[in-house]
C-alpha cells in the first residue's frame, strides 16, 4: 500500500531547514536543507523535498495529503537583531516619549555573562526600533485601579496623530501606562488615528498594547507592543510565501506557526510576536510529548547547541511558565515556555586567564562561521568541539555525515600551545579537563533549575536532543539518580518533531486586581469567584472569535483556566492551573488557595510561607486548544539484546577520564528494538553523536528510544 | 542537637575565636590564608578544583533567585537588591552571587562579631539556627540593609555559613522608608536586629513576625523580605551538604581555603599587571544642609560639609593599601559610616574594576589594606552615631577610588578599563496613607539606575548604572505606582544632566511625581548632594549636573487637567525657565541636597526627582560632532550647552529637520575657546602665592576652616602634608579662636590604621 503523509513540521534554523515528515503509520524521516533568510519558502521547499525523496514520495500528492504543515523560522528574530524591521512611530503617555532610549536599565546588561554583568565598563543600551522623532506623548493616565486620572487630551492627540502619520510610516504602536487596566483612552487614541488616516488616505496598521500585551510592567509591553509593530509583517509576508509555496503544490489547508507558549496558531494571529521564541519551544513540546508516551510526569529536557545550553522542566505533566523572557536583549511581557539557556555551547571559544591560570570558557563562540579550530576556517582559538574532536569523541571523517572534515593536528596544536602548556597538562588529559568542567558546568545549572522550583532530581526522566544534546547526555547525568536518561534517533531534528505534538491553541491573559484577606469570610470570597468567573468568560467569548475566525470548530475547544496568585504585596507570583470543573462558587476559591499553597511551599522554603498576608490574583489567563493529530510511534518487535553484526562500523580510541581506550562504533540508525550496546561505545547518526560511557550501557527500547542504564 | 560542642574524637577542641586568633597569626607569620603557602589541591588536579568553585558559584547564585521570588519589595525583585554569599566557619567570604556586593563582607563582620562575641557558648551554634543582624557597628552600612545566616553542620561539625541580605524598603524610622535622613542618633534609625537568632529549625519566631508587624510601617515588606533571605540562605545550606557529601569534606574544607588564599595572590598579580605602583590621592566633597528643617534632633548638626580625602598606595608586590585619613569628627547626622560600610565597599567596586571574573572574596580583601582613623565620621567611636545614609559617605569615597583607578590603568594603557564609574545616587522616601487607605512607608528604588561616569573609549552608560549594583536596573513605573500613592507625569530624560567630555558621563533623567489618591504623604530626599561634587570629571572632564529637587504644593494642576492645558513633564530644558514652574502654580520649594517636605504631601501636590549624570573625560572641545548630533537627537544635550561648553556651532537642518554640527565653523570656535582659555590663565605658581597667602591670612569661608580645624585634630599626617605643600612650618596651625570645633566629643587618634577587631564595635 503506498504511503500516506500525515504532517509536516519544519524548523528553520539560522543554518539548516529541518523538516520533520510524518506519516500516517508513525513512520518519519528527517529532511535538511540550508536556511534561506531572503525567502524562507526556498528553504521550506527544498528541505521538504529532501525529505519527500527519502521516501519517494510525489510532491503534489504528499502536499495533499496533509492533515497539518507547522513552520517556524527565524524572520522574527534577524529582523530584530539587524533592525531591520518596518518604519514605525510610537504614542505613548506624556512624559514617557524616552521609554525606549532610557529603556529598563537592566537591559544594558541583557544577555551577558556572569562576569560581564559584573564587569559594568562592558554594559551597552539597545538601539531603540523606534527613534525619538517619531514618538509623540499625549496627555492622559489611567491610575493603577484602571481609574481615567487624567482623560486624554483629545486636541493633543489628533495633532499627534497628524504629526505621525504623515511621516510615510508603516505602523503606529500605541502604549499608555496602565492600560493593561482600563484600555479606553489607547482605544480612544486609535480611533483619532483611524479618523486621521481616513482624511489623509492613509491605511497602516495600529497596535494597542492593551490588545498585544494587557499585562503590568509597562517596559515589557512597549517591547513586546513595538515589536509586533517593528517586526511582524517581515515574517507574515515570509509565512504567506510559505503557505503560497505549499498551496501552489497542493497542500489544502492553511499554514500553522508556533507560539511561544506551545500552540499553534494559523498565520493570520493578530499577535505574531509571539512566534518570537518558536525554535526551542519545538523542543519542549516533544519532550512533553514523548514524556506521556513514556509515562513520566517529570521531564528534564536539555539541548546543547553551539553557543548556548537549553534546558526546561515539564513537572507533574505541565510547562512551566516564563511571563517575562529576554530575547534578543529585549525583555518581553510575553509568556513561554520557560528554557533556561546558560553559554554553554559547544562552540565556545577556550582561554586561559594569564593572572589566576584559570580555564575561561567563553562567552563568545566560534558560530558556525568560522567554526572551531578543526574546522580548518581560519579560527585559531580552540573551543570545546576541538577537545571533543581530538579525544576522539567526533567522528574526523563523519562529521555532520562527512560534510566537514575534523583537521585533529591543527586543533591538537592550538589546544597545547593556548591551553595545555599553561595549565601544565599534556594536551589530552587538558581536554579531557575541559569537557569534564563543561559538563559540569551543564549540570550545576540543569540542577539548578529542577532545584529552585522545588523539584527532586530523582524524580525526573532526563531527555537529550538537539544535535549535541545525546553527546553531553551520559555527563549531564553523571552520579545524579535521575529516575531515566533517553535519547533519540531523530534527536537532530527534534524541534521540528515537536512541532507535530502540539494542539491548535491560544493563550490569553488578562490583568485582574482581586485581593483577599487571611481568613476572609464567605461573602468577600464570593466577590472573588464571581469576578474571576466574569473574566474567564470574556476571556473564553475572545477565544471562540478568534477560532471561528480561523474556521475552527468551536465544539471541539477545550479551555483550561489559569490564575496567577501570590501573597498580598508579593510582586511575583506563582501560576496555578486549575484542575478540575470551575463552579464560580466560594469552594472553588478555597481549592484554588489550596492549590497555590501547595505549590509555593514546593517552590520554597517553609518558612516562606505567609498566608497572614492575604492573597493578590493580578493576572489570569485561559488557553483554548483543539487537540490536532499527532505522530504515533509504532511498537517494533523485540529483536533481542545483540545487534546485527553490520551495526558495529568498528571502533576508535577515545581518551576519556584520563586514559585511551578502545570505543565501539555503532549505526544509530541501524539499531532494533531490544538492543544493548554497554559502553565504552559511540553511536552515529549523521546529525548527531551519543556516548555510552564505560559504566553504562544504552537499550532500544520497543519504539527505538534508546536509554542510556548502569550496567 | 544542641550548641556546638567539642567533637566526640578530638581531645582538643580549638573555639571559633582562637581559631581566627590563630590565623591572623598564621597570616602574619606566613604571609598566607590560613598558612596556605602552595595550591596543593589546585596543583593536583586543576580541573577538579574549578569544578567545586563552579559548583559553589552556580549555588549562591541559583539561591539568591529563588530567595528574591519570595520578597515582596520591589527593591529585592524589581532591582535585584540583595547577595548571597557563602563563608568558611570563621566568617570569611568564599563566593557571591551578583546583586548588592557590599554586603558579601558585611555579612562576614556580622559572623565575625558573634565569634569575637562568644555566641559560640551563648546561645550557641546549631543546625537550622537563623541570625539577623541590621546593626551597622556589627556589620552593615545602614539598616534598611538587613541579613540573615545560618551555620552550617557537617555532621557535628561546623564548616561554614550561608547567607542573603536584602535592603528592606521600610525599616520604622523617624520618617516613612528605610533611609530616614533625619535620623541624628541611631535610635530614630528604625528597627534594629543586633546579631539576634531569630530562629531555629530553619523556622522563623511567632515572636519575630509580631515584633516586625508592631514596628514598622509595611509589615509585608519587612516580613517577606525575611523570609527571602532565609530561603536563600536555606537554600545555600542545603545544596552545600549536598556538594560536600559529592566531593568529600576533607576535600570542600580544603578547597574553600586555596579558593580564598589564590584570589589573594590573583589581586596581588592584577594590581601588579593593571596598575601602575605608586601613591596617588583623590579628595572630595560630601555636605548635608538640613538646618530649619523639620524635626531636627536638637543634638543634630543642622549643616554639615565634610571632606573625604582618600589615598591609594600600590607597592612593587601588588599590595593596596587604602588610607582614609583626613576625615573629619563623627557629627550627629545621618552621614556617618563605619568602616565595615567602607571595607564592603571594596568588593563591589573591585568586581568592577579589576576582578573581571567575579572571583573576589576574602582573599582579595587580604591583598589590600584599608586603614581609618577612630573617631571620625568613617568609624564613630560612638556607637548611637547614627549610620542611616552611610552610603553618603560610602560612595563619594568609592567615587575617588575609581577616579585613581581611572589614572591608574590609563597610565598602564588599559584605556579601554579607564572608567569613572559612579558616585551618589539620589532618592526619596514616602509614607503616610497610600493608595489603599493603610499606613505605609517605602524608599523608590528607581534610584538604582542612573548616570555612570565616562569611559575612557565611549561616553557613560545612560540611565542605566549605580556603583553599589553593576546589575543596574530602576524597574517600571506601574510597580512603583502600586507602591506609591503616586501618578508618574514623567520619566524622561534631564538634558545636560551629564559631565561634559571628549566622552561624556553618563546622563540622567527625572521623574515628576503627582500625589493622588492619599492626602498625607510624608516624602524626605536622601543621597543628595546640595553644594558638593563628588561626580566629577577627569583630564579636563566636567562634574556632572548638580542636584537638586522641585517640592510643588498647594497647586493648581487638576484645573489644567480639567480644563486639558499642558502639563509639565519635567524641568525643561532651561533650569533658569523650568518647565514645571512656567505651566503650573503652587508653592515652590526648590531642594538642594537631603531634605523632608515640611507638611505631608497631599492630591495634587507634586515631587520633581533628579536622577544624576556623572563626570565625563576628556576636553568637551574634543568631542567628535556626530556624538554631539546623536545627543541633540535624543535630548541628552540642549543647543546651547552643546554649543557653550562643546564649542559646537549648530544649525537646523529643515530638510531633515533636526540639528547639524557645523564641522568648518565648529573647528574655527574652538580655536578661538583655546585661545581665550590661554589667555585668562595664570602660572600655577602665581596662583598659589595667591593663595598661600589667602590661607595664612585664615581668608577662607568658615565652613572650609572648621573642616580643616577639625581635619587637622584627627590626623597629623594631613597637616603634615597640608603644610609641606604649601610651605609653611610647624607653626602653621587652623586651631582658631572662634571656629567652631565641630564635635568635640569625638575620639582624636591622630592617625589611621585597620579596623578589623570585632570587639571595637
Amino acid at each position: 500500500m503506498a504511503r500516506e503523509v500525515l504532517a509536516l513540521a519544519m524548523d528553520a534554523g539560522g543554518t539548516m531547514t529541518d523538516t520533520f515528515l510524518v506519516d500516517k503509520e508513525g513512520n518519519f524521516v528527517i529532511g535538511k536543507a540550508p536556511s534561506t533568510p531572503w525567502d524562507e519558502s526556498e528553504g521550506f521547499i527544498e528541505s521538504a523535498q529532501d525529505a519527500f525523496m527519502q521516501w519517494q514520495l510525489d510532491e503534489r500528492t504528499a502536499f495533499a495529503q496533509f492533515e497539518v504543515a507547522v513552520y517556524s523560522g527565524t524572520t522574527m528574530l534577524n529582523t530584530l537583531l539587524t533592525r531591520t524591521g518596518r518604519k514605525i512611530g510610537l504614542i505613548t503617555t506624556k512624559g514617557f516619549e524616552d521609554i525606549l532610549l532610557m529603556e529598563q536599565g537592566r537591559q544594558v546588561w541583557s544577555g551577558y555573562s556572569y562576569a560581564d554583568r559584573l564587569h559594568s565598563a562592558t554594559h551597552v543600551h539597545n538601539q531603540p526600533l523606534v527613534p525619538r522623532r517619531r514618538i509623540r506623548g499625549i496627555s492622559e493616565r489611567t491610575n493603577m485601579f484602571g481609574t481615567v486620572a487624567i482623560p486624554l487630551y483629545e486636541k493633543d492627540a489628533r495633532a499627534a496623530a497628524e504629526e505621525l502619520l504623515t511621516q510615510d510610516l508603516q505602523g503606529v504602536a500605541i502604549c499608555f501606562l496602565h492600560s493593561y487596566a482600563n484600555p479606553q483612552n489607547e482605544k480612544r487614541m486609535e480611533a483619532i488615528c483611524g479618523d486621521v488616516m481616513q482624511a489623509k488616505g492613509i491605511n497602516i496598521p495600529i497596535y494597542l498594547s492593551s490588545h498585544i500585551r494587557p499585562v503590568i510592567r509597562e517596559n515589557q509591553r512597549v517591547n513586546a507592543t513595538t515589536i509586533e509593530a517593528y517586526a511582524a509583517d517581515p515574517v507574515r509576508k515570509q509565512l504567506h510565501n510559505v503557505e503560497n509555496r505549499a498551496t501552489s503544490r497542493g497542500y489544502r489547508k492553511q499554514m500553522t506557526t508556533m507560539l511561544s507558549y506551545g500552540g499553534l496558531a494559523n498565520i493570520r494571529h493578530p499577535r505574531l510576536h509571539e512566534t518570537l521564541i518558536s525554535g526551542p519551544i519545538g523542543g519542549m513540546l516533544g519532550a512533553h510529548y514523548v514524556a506521556k508516551l513514556i509515562g513520566a510526569p517529570n521531564v528534564l529536557a536539555i539541548d546543547m547547541g553551539g553557543t548556548s545550553y537549553d534546558f526546561g522542566l515539564i513537572t507533574n505533566g505541565t510547562f512551566n511558565l516564563n511571563n517575562e523572557p529576554e530575547i534578543a536583549r529585549f525583555r518581553l511581557a510575553l509568556p513561554s515556555i520557560e528554557l533556561d539557556s546558560i553559554r554553554g555551547g559547544a562552540g565556545l571559544y577556550l582561554s586561559v586567564d594569564p593572572i589566576t591560570n584559570r580555564i575561561i570558557m567563553g562567552p563568545e563562540g566560534a558560530g558556525a562561521s568560522p567554526g572551531p579550530v578543526c574546522f580548518d576556517r581560519g579560527n585559531k582559538q580552540p573551543t570545546i568541539t576541538d577537545c571533543l574532536a581530538i579525544n576522539g569523541y567526533l567522528n574526523k571523517n563523519n562529521f555532520l555525515g562527512g560534510k566537514i572534515k575534523l583537521n585533529l593536528l591543527a586543533a591538537q596544536k592550538e589546544i597545547k600551545t593556548q591551553l595545555a602548556d599553561k595549565i601544565g597538562l599534556n594536551v589530552h588529559d587538558a581536554a579531557d579537563g575541559i569537557i569534564k568542567l563543561w559538563l559540569q558546568t551543564a549540570l550545576d545549572a540543569t540542577r539548578r533549575a529542577i532545584q529552585v522550583r522545588g523539584g527532586d532530581v530523582a524524580d525526573y526522566v532526563i531527555m537529550g536532543y538537539g544535535g549535541a544534546g545525546p553527546m553531553v547526555l551520559a555527563g549531564v547525568s553523571e552520579g545524579q539518580p535521575f529516575k531515566g536518561v533517553v535519547t533519540f534517533p531523530f534527536a537532530a531534528a527534534f524541534s521540528a518533531f515537536g512541532c507535530t505534538t502540539t494542539d491548535y491553541s491560544h493563550r490569553y491573559t488578562r490583568s485582574s486586581l482581586f485581593s483577599l484577606q487571611h481568613n476572609s469570610d464567605t461573602a468577600a470570597k464570593e466577590v472573588v469567584a464571581k469576578g474571576l468567573t466574569e473574566l474567564w468568560n470574556t476571556l473564553e467569548a475572545e477565544a471562540k472569535e478568534s477560532f471561528e475566525s480561523e474556521g475552527m470548530e468551536l465544539s471541539k475547544v477545550t479551555y483550561k483556566r489559569i490564575a496567577f496568585v501570590r501573597y498580598g504585596g508579593q510582586l511575583d507570583e506563582v501560576e496555578v492551573p486549575l484542575d478540575r470543573p470551575w463552579q464560580a462558587i466560594t469552594g472553588d476559591i478555597d481549592h484554588l488557595l489550596d492549590l497555590f499553597e501547595d505549590l509555593y511551599t514546593k517552590m520554597f522554603a517553609k518558612a516562606a510561607k505567609y498566608p497572614k498576608a492575604g492573597y493578590a490574583i493580578l493576572q489570569v489567563a485561559l488557553v483554548a486548544s483543539i487537540e490536532t493529530k499527532k505522530p504515533e510511534f509504532p511498537l517494533f518487535p523485540d529483536q533481542g539484546p545483540t545487534p546485527a553484526a553490520a551495526v558495529k562500523k568498528g571502533e576508535r580510541d577515545l581518551y576519556i577520564n584520563g586514559k585511551w581506550q578502545k570505543a565501539g562504533i555503532y549505526d544509530m540508525d541501524s539499531l532494533e528494538s531490544g538492543n544493548v550496546i554497554n559502553g565504552l561505545a559511540i553511536l552515529e547518526h549523521p546529525a548527531t553523536t551519543l556516548l555510552v560511557p564505560g559504566t553504562r550501557k544504552a537499550r532500544v527500547d520497543n519504539r527505538k528510544f534508546i536509554w542510556l542504564e548502569n550496567l | 542537637m544542641s550548641a556546638i560542642k567539642p567533637l566526640d574524637d578530638a581531645t582538643v577542641y580549638m573555639s571559633l575565636r582562637a581559631r581566627i586568633e590563630g590565623m591572623k597569626q598564621l597570616l602574619k607569620s606566613t604571609g598566607h590564608y590560613k598558612g596556605v603557602r602552595d595550591l596543593r589541591l589546585k596543583k593536583k588536579d586543576v580541573i577538579r578544583f574549578e569544578l567545586l568553585y563552579s559548583r559553589l558559584q552556580s549555588i549562591v547564585i541559583g539561591s539568591q533567585q529563588v530567595g528574591s521570588k519570595v520578597s515582596c519589595s520591589p527593591g529585592t525583585r524589581e532591582v535585584g537588591e540583595s547577595v548571597v554569599g557563602l563563608y568558611t566557619p570563621e566568617g570569611d567570604a568564599i563566593v557571591f552571587s551578583g546583586g548588592i556586593m557590599v554586603h558579601v563582607h558585611t555579612m562576614s563582620r556580622f559572623i565575625k562579631w558573634m565569634i569575637a562575641h562568644d555566641y559560640e557558648i551563648d546561645p550557641g551554634f546549631k543546625h537550622g539556627d537563623i541570625f539577623e543582624n541590621n546593626d551597622t557597628y556589627i556589620g552593615g552600612v545602614h539598616i534598611p540593609d538587613v541579613m540573615d545566616v545560618t551555620p552550617i553542620f557537617w555532621n557535628s561539625e561546623l564548616v561554614g555559613w550561608a547567607g542573603m541580605v536584602t535592603h528592606v524598603l521600610e525599616v520604622g524610622g523617624i520618617t516613612p522608608g528605610s533611609m530616614p535622613v533625619l535620623a541624628a542618633e541611631r535610635f530614630t534609625e528604625g528597627l534594629i536586629i543586633c546579631a539576634e537568632r531569630i530562629g531555629e529549625h530553619d523556622s522563623i519566631y511567632k515572636h519575630y513576625e509580631v515584633r516586625a508587624e508592631r514596628s514598622v510601617r509595611s509589615p509585608d515588606l519587612w516580613i517577606m523580605d525575611a523570609k527571602a533571605r532565609v530561603t536563600g540562605a536555606l537554600m545555600t545550606r542545603d545544596e552545600i551538604l549536598e556538594t560536600i557529601k559529592e566531593f568529600g569534606f576533607e576535600y570542600y574544607n580544603e578547597a574553600v581555603n586555596e579558593y580564598i588564599e589564590s584570589a589573594r595572590q590573583a589581586q596581588l598579580e592584577r594590581v601588579k599587571t593593571m596598575l601602575v605602583p605608586g601613591t596617588y590621592k583623590e579628595v572630595t566633597t560630601c555636605d548635608q544642609i538640613m538646618e530649619g528643617q523639620p524635626g531636627l534632633s536638637p543634638l543634630a548638626d543642622g549643616n554639615v560639609t565634610i571632606i573625604e580625602p582618600l589615598e591609594m598606595m600600590i607597592d612593587g608586590k601588588g599590595k593596596m593599601t587604602i588610607d582614609f585619613d583626613g576625615f573629619g569628627s563623627w557629627r550627629y547626622w545621618s552621614g556617618n559610616a563605619t568602616p565595615a560600610a567602607l571595607e564592603g565597599g571594596l568588593f563591589v567596586s573591585m568586581s568592577q574594576a579589576l576582578n573581571f571574573d567575579g572571583r573576589i572574596n576574602h582573599g582579595s580583601y587580604l591583598a589590600t589594606e584599608l586603614k581609618f582613623s577612630k573617631g571620625t565620621t568613617v568609624w564613630p567611636d560612638n556607637k548611637y552615631a547614627s549610620t542611616s545614609l552611610g552610603w553618603n559617605l560610602v560612595m563619594p569615597s568609592w567615587a575617588n577610588w575609581y577616579r585613581m583607578m581611572a589614572r591608574a590603568t590609563y597610565m598602564r594603557g588599559f584605556v579601554e578599563e579607564t572608567f569613572l564609574f559612579g558616585a551618589l545616587t539620589p532618592c526619596y522616601d514616602g509614607g503616610g496613607i497610600d493608595q489603599y487607605g493603610k499606613v505605609f512607608g517605602g524608599t523608590n528604588f528607581e534610584l538604582a539606575a542612573q548616570g555612570s561616569g565616562a569611559r575612557g573609549i565611549a561616553d557613560g552608560i545612560d540611565f542605566g548604572y549605580v556603583l553599589w549594583n553593576p546589575e543596574s536596573d530602576m524597574g517600571n513605573a506601574e510597580i512603583w505606582e502600586q507602591l506609591f500613592p503616586q501618578l508618574y507625569l514623567s520619566r524622561k530624560i534631564l538634558p545636560n544632566a551629564h559631565g561634559f567630555g571628549k566622552y561624556r558621563g553618563g546622563n540622567g533623567w527625572q521623574s515628576l511625581l503627582l500625589t493622588h489618591n492619599s492626602n498625607q504623604l510624608v516624602v524626605t530626599t536622601e543621597l543628595c548632594q546640595a553644594r558638593a561634587f563628588d561626580h566629577q570629571g577627569i583630564f579636563g572632564g566636567y562634574p556632572g549636573k548638580i542636584h537638586y529637587i522641585y517640592l510643588m504644593t498647594d497647586t493648581d494642576i487638576k484645573e489644567r487637567i480639567a480644563n486639558q492645558q499642558e502639563l509639565p513633564t519635567g524641568e525643561g530644558e532651561d533650569p533658569l525657565n523650568p518647565e514645571l514652574t512656567r505651566l503650573v502654580n503652587g508653592k515652590l520649594r526648590i531642594s538642594h541636597g537631603n531634605m523632608t517636605a515640611d507638611k505631608p504631601l497631599k492630591d495634587g501636590d507634586i515631587l520633581l526627582m533628579q536622577y544624576r549624570g556623572m563626570g565625563g573625560f576628556g576636553d568637551p572641545l574634543d568631542r567628535d560632532p556626530t556624538l554631539i548630533e546623536k545627543d541633540l537627537e535624543n535630548g541628552i544635550v540642549s543647543r546651547a550647552m552643546a554649543e557653550t561648553i562643546c564649542g559646537a556651532v549648530i544649525e537646523r537642518n529643515e530638510q531633515e529637520a533636526c540639528w547639524m554640527v557645523n564641522r568648518e565653523k565648529t573647528v574655527q570656535r574652538r580655536a578661538e575657546r583655546r585661545q581665550a582659555r590661554l589667555k585668562n590663565g595664570v602660572p600655577v605658581a602665581q596662583w598659589m602665592q595667591q593663595q598661600k597667602r589667602r590661607i595664612e591670612r585664615y581668608d577662607l569661608p568658615d565652613v572650609a576652616l572648621e573642616i580643616y580645624k577639625d581635619v587637622s585634630s584627627h590626623s597629623r599626617k594631613w597637616i603634615r602634608e597640608y603644610r609641606e605643600f604649601w610651605g609653611f612650618d610647624e607653626s602653621f596651625t587652623f586651631n582658631i579662636p572662634g571656629i567652631r570645633d565641630v564635635n568635640p566629643f569625638a575620639m582624636r587618634s591622630g592617625e589611621s590604621r585597620v579596623a578589623d577587631n570585632p570587639l571595637e564595635f
